[in-house]
């Protein structure tokens, strides 16, 4: 059977988000794990099968090619466990293995868990000595994260004559949406003029462009909605779930195709979910969207890219209020990546829970009224792979 | 110095690059490179601009001169030879024992030439930073068996026993001779040779820069406006004067060491262009207070790299080279292992070189990549089509819409080899 309409998330948990000193990597995915499996309402032993989304587990002094630190952390029997990666949307990534593995029959309660230990180095030893020291020796060297997604700022800016403030106002807004997010990294307003007067990262993005280095970790528990219907004290239904690959890790920006104002990536993995959940005009039909915030000038072409506006209208939407708490497509409210954090595997599946909760209704003060229809985005790489999940109440 | 009646040897162009940015010192300007410059892309630069403008000539060999080798063994002409793509038909040779040596670099050009023509004789050094009356710069000239815009003759030599400026394995830095008496040895030496030799035209003396001056200045000669306004040019420098002074009979000596040598010049048609052009690079530049930094990167920094995978991807790291698609049309750098990334074409793609210049489409100056000072990243479409996203030289930014270039620098040292590549630098 397909995942759309077929597969329900019956559980979720997230650990704090923040440079959690006191927590190694074991720790927070049992957290996140445990959590998820008792919100279920169901025993560990009842879970059949594990799908773990960790990115770098090297940088938690880890061996990490494969699953077995949920069997390490939660004492997970002799039972199928795996792991997944897929850059930053690797939390992403455990969720719809999981989701697959219910659809194909195979298993009837599936934990995917996304947790990622960044901080237990420094934050410039963690992603950023990634990109410095591995992947190609000479194309694109000199990249970091920012670094690339400067390229779209720079470029966004000059075909759109839009100004840094523009950017900046992403960082506030998300930063206020934390103040009601009791896991966020941080929970502090910040204003337009801190954001501009930030130290510069890679121009024209400064450090609070950025989302920081964080330590973290979700976890969401899947069941066929046939089962979570009977046995399931409240569920959210996977309506699409798209995923698309478009390029390797920098040779997009070698491509005469991109054009630094949005990504290809996003455009098709929104098609594939808005296709299968029968979503004509996001804007109208979702109620809550959780969307990749890495860097602020990334929501506004996520914006673009879902759909929410017209392409090159994503900051006119931005400053219209339509995205704000209170508007009427509310983007991040959790906080998003410029508040919560990104611990890259735990992001994903963090980003499901939220939605799972809104549509539950118990997103706490976060909650939107009503919230029927939600969506999750994440972004890896620069840009060359998106997944895209749209849930909704039964 | 009277050319032997059985060679015809001449140089059929030439090029003086000096980096743009000069330095007072003591005794003039001094050209001062970036840090991310060494000899074999200082060389490359000179011999770049040199063969695009004789795109037909196929060096049948490549001799580098310098005193600064980047490799203190083991060779630095081979990424040279690469970035000229002259890497699988040419007879490589360097030279890296004294200053001398760039004009014995002539020498063996026009006598290699006479076989195999032409000849692409290159000697380049980087020396600001150390040496306070040292500069950076490169020569690159196309020595001909069959003439050119000067005729080329060998005058005498002589190679006595006469230190001036050595080092011993292990020094950190050269001894020195003491100054009178090295002034004395060497205006002995440089007078045997201009006995020796029949006559000739303008004197030039090398080496140790200060002293070299007043033998020379004491011998009559014309004044060194190399030493002048881009600093002593190690094995550059012999060959910088020649090509100043190339619309002139002359007589250019290096001395270095007790190694003696003439080379005399005769002008022919054309002369007097390339020596314009050489003195125009030499009088350019802007002043500037301090020399580049040197080149640090932090600790931790320690880039991936493979010495199979640089000798595999040799093509499109030293030449960018690149591919053309046949289904769209479109050039592919870097050149895709499978199908067209645009049209899906499986291909098969020639290989077509990546244009070396662009406009910016868009950039960042990245603070936080460990590179040792802010990194400037630009992306840039290539005239004749192709994309290239890469750093830009440290001493200058880029904005949207900026003309540039690609030029040879070092990007790193990972993996303890010296990894070349090509920088964004704004069109002259």
């Amino acid at each position: 059977m397909p995942i759309a309409g077929e597969v329900a998330i019956v559980g979720t948990a997230a650990t704090p988000f923040g440079v959690l000193h006191d927590r190694g990597y074991l720790d927070l995915l049992a957290e996140a794990a445990l959590g998820a499996i008792a919100d279920a309402g169901v025993e560990p032993d009842a879970v059949e099968a594990a799908w773990l989304g960790t990115a770098e587990p090297t940088l938690a002094g880890l061996v990490g090619d494969s699953g077995a630190a949920v069997a390490e952390a939660i004492g997970f029997g002799p039972r199928p466990v795996s792991r997944v990666s897929n850059f930053c949307c690797t939390g992403m990534e455990a969720v719809r293995a999981a989701a697959l593995d219910i659809a194909a029959g195979e298993h009837r309660l599936v934990l995917a868990v996304g947790a990622e230990k960044m901080r237990d180095v420094t934050s410039r030893g963690s992603l950023l000595a990634k990109t410095a020291n591995q992947t190609h020796p000479t194309l694109a060297k000199g990249r970091s994260a920012p670094g690339q997604f400067a390229l779209l700022a720079t470029r966004y800016m000059h075909e759109y004559e839009v100004g840094i403030e523009t950017l900046a106002r992403v960082s506030v807004k998300n930063h206020e949406h934390a103040l009601r997010n009791p896991k966020a990294h941080f929970r502090s307003p910040i204003t337009l003029e801190q954001v501009l007067a930030a130290p510069r990262v890679a121009e024209p993005l400064g450090t609070l462009d950025c989302t920081p280095t964080t330590d973290g970790a979700a976890a969401v528990v899947l069941a066929p909605v046939e089962w979570a219907r009977r046995h399931a004290p409240r569920y959210a239904v996977i309506r699409g779930f798209g995923l698309a690959v478009t390029d390797g890790y920098f040779s997009t920006f070698f491509h005469e195709d991109e054009d630094f104002l949005g990504f290809r990536a996003t455009r098709a993995a929104a098609g594939t979910a808005y296709r299968q959940a029968g979503i004509t005009d996001p804007r109208a039909q979702l109620d809550v969207v959780e969307c990749h915030d890495c860097f602020t000038i990334t929501e506004i072409v996520n914006t673009e890219d879902l759909g929410l506006c017209g392409r090159g209208e994503g900051a006119a939407l931005l400053e219209s209020g339509a995205t704000t708490a209170g508007g009427d497509i509310p983007v991040n409210l959790s906080g998003g990546l410029q508040a919560c954090g990104h611990p890259v595997g735990a992001t994903g599946a963090r980003m499901i829970a939220e939605i799972v909760d809104q549509v539950t209704g118990r997103a706490g003060e976060r909650q939107v009224a009503g919230a029927r229809t939600g969506l999750a985005h994440t972004l890896g790489g620069p840009g060359v792979i998106s997944a895209v999940a749209v849930l909704s109440a039964p | 110095v009277t050319p032997p009646p059985d060679t015809d040897a001449g140089i059929l162009d030439g090029e003086l690059h000096l980096p743009f940015r000069r330095i007072i010192t003591g005794t003039g300007r001094g050209a001062c490179a970036d840090p991310d410059e060494d000899a074999v892309t200082l060389g490359a630069s000179a011999a770049l601009a040199l063969l695009e403008r004789h795109p037909d000539a196929r060096p049948a060999a490549l001799v580098l001169a310098t005193v600064t080798p980047p490799y203190a063994e083991g060779g630095s002409v081979q990424p040279l030879a690469e970035i000229l793509g002259v890497q699988d038909r040419v007879f490589a040779v360097e030279l890296t024992s004294t200053p001398r040596d760039g004009l014995a670099a002539l020498r063996i050009g026009g006598s290699l030439a006479a076989s195999s023509s032409p000849v692409l004789v290159v000697a380049a050094h980087r020396g600001s930073g150390g040496d306070a009356e040292a500069g950076d710069g490169a020569v690159a000239l196309l020595v001909s068996g069959a003439g050119g815009v000067a005729g080329l003759s060998a005058g005498p030599a002589r190679a006595e026993e006469a230190r001036e400026r050595w080092r011993l394995p292990g020094d950190a830095s050269l001894r020195e001779g003491d100054a009178s008496a090295v002034s004395g040895r060497m205006e002995k030496g440089v007078r045997a040779v201009l006995e020796q030799a029949a006559g000739g035209a303008g004197i030039v003396a090398l080496a140790g820069l200060r002293v070299a001056g007043r033998v020379e200045r004491a011998l009559g000669g014309p004044g060194d406006a190399v030493a002048a306004h881009a600093g002593a040019l190690g094995a550059a420098h012999p060959l910088a004067r020649v090509l100043v002074g190339l619309d002139r009979e002359q007589t250019v000596i290096a001395t270095a060491n007790g190694l003696v040598e003439a080379v005399g010049t005769r002008p022919m048609d054309g002369a007097t262009e390339v020596a314009s052009r050489a003195r125009a690079v030499l009088d350019a530049g802007v002043e500037a207070d301090a020399p580049a930094r040197a080149w640090a990167p932090p600790e931790g920094f320690a880039p991936y790299q493979s010495l199979s995978r640089a000798w595999r991807e040799r093509g499109a790291e030293f030449r960018l080279e690149a591919a053309r698609c046949p289904g769209c049309g479109r050039v592919l750098y870097p050149p895709p292992a499978g199908a067209c990334p645009s049209c899906a074409h499986p291909g098969p793609r020639a290989v077509e070189h990546l244009g070396r210049t662009g406009k910016v489409i868009t950039e960042t100056r990245d603070h936080v990549y460990p590179g040792g000072a802010v990194t400037g990243m630009a992306v840039v479409e290539m005239d004749g089509g192709g994309r290239f996203y890469g750093q830009v030289i440290p001493s200058e930014t880029v904005a949207v819409g900026d003309r540039v270039r690609l030029v040879p620098r070092v990007l790193h040292c990972g993996g303890g080899v010296i990894q070349y590549f090509w920088k964004v630098s704004r069109c002259p």
